[in-house]
């Protein structure tokens, strides 16, 4: 199947030091997609730049069949990507509601009490985001996804900071998004949780990517096993 | 067998926020421009003038810094990816803060010429 995002062979350098020198990244309709590497080896400098959020040094992205040689994200947004960063989406000056409410009217998007309810915040809405916690915070921003409806998402470390049974909440509603046909790429360090919820796997490392397939294929890869999972994850395995 | 793009050269017409997203910010570029004008009033009136008649380049500054402090606003308050999201181009967001200021300024400019 055709991806519906393409952030081809992208580099980027900060301050003279290059994070990436060729990273590419797919997101393809009905997939979730995970991309795995050590901190500072470049996944949330792809994911930015595949999302319009930071300008590459080179490369390209393409969402919907556009090349997009400089691609922002509020004209990404409008063709139905949704960028979920890895600190707070939400402001803290409205309301959870009147955010979902902003989301909606500008998408004409699903309905909130459905969507709040589903993630476990109804009886958050009325409150501002800086009164809920870390994991009611990741929820209401997944409740915002499902009233954005996207056609990709691409979520920065959802599961960072949040308890077991929040990470399971938010893995049940990526996996149904992409049961509805959405694309979604999520990066991130927790490992069993992403694995088991992802499609596919891509691996960032020396300032590239390979495409290492499904989770049980990835978990082959010598140099992916040896340099990223390492030995405690082959004894898991292996029992 | 080749498979390559049309090469079709497309300028984005930004998208139009909605009443609710407008009225919101609006509401805080109107906010900030009251507490700009109070304070640029009160140095002038400080200073010995009339704090309503403000030469044309104060009042430029004013509107200008109504509208910086709206951007830094939305930087201190992280609100620049949920607006990204919501497709809202730096642009808009700049009339959202420059907006007020502009229609308030002009507001006094003609209070200030009829009542003398």
């Amino acid at each position: 199947m055709n991806p519906l995002l393409v952030a081809d062979c992208v580099s980027k350098s900060y301050r003279g030091r290059r994070i990436l020198s060729a990273g590419s990244l797919r997101a393809v309709t009905g997939e979730v997609r995970v991309l795995l590497g050590r901190n500072g080896a470049g996944k949330s400098t792809l994911l930015k730049i595949a999302a319009g959020w930071i300008q590459p040094d080179s490369g390209t992205v393409r969402f919907n069949g556009t090349v997009h040689l400089t691609a922002r994200l509020p004209q990404l947004a409008e063709q139905g990507l949704f960028y979920l960063p890895d600190h707070d989406l939400f402001s803290s000056a409205f309301s959870v509601r009147t955010q979902l409410e902003m989301i909606r009217q500008q998408f004409d998007g699903g309905d909130i009490e459905t969507a709040a309810a589903s993630m476990g915040i109804a009886g958050k809405l009325e409150v501002k985001p800086s009164a809920l916690s870390g994991g009611e915070r990741r929820r209401a921003e997944l409740a915002a996804i499902l009233v954005r409806r996207p056609r990709c998402v691409l979520a920065d470390e959802p599961f960072r900071g949040i308890a077991p049974k929040d990470a399971e909440d938010i893995t049940r509603a990526l996996r149904d998004l992409a049961a509805s046909g959405t694309a979604v790429v999520v990066t991130g360090h927790e490992v069993p949780t992403l694995l088991a919820a992802a499609d596919h796997v891509t691996w960032c490392t020396s300032g590239t990517t390979y495409e290492l397939g499904s989770p049980a294929t990835a978990a082959t890869h010598e140099s992916f096993r040896r340099e990223y999972l390492g030995q405690s994850h082959f004894v898991r395995a292996s029992r | 067998m080749w498979s390559g793009y049309a090469l079709t050269i497309v300028f984005p017409k930004p998208m139009r926020p909605n009443p609710l997203i407008a009225q919101k910010y609006l509401a805080r570029g109107a906010r900030l421009w009251i507490g700009t004008r109070l304070l640029g009033s009160a140095v002038v009136a400080l200073a010995g003038m009339h704090p309503l008649r403000l030469s044309f380049a104060s009042t430029l500054v004013i509107v200008g810094a109504s509208t910086a402090l709206g951007l830094v606003d939305l930087l201190r308050r992280h609100e620049l990816a949920l607006l990204d999201n919501l497709g809202v181009s730096r642009a808009t967001l700049a009339v959202f803060f420059a907006g007020p200021a502009i229609i308030g300024e002009l507001s006094i400019s003609l209070a200030v010429l009829v009542l003398g």
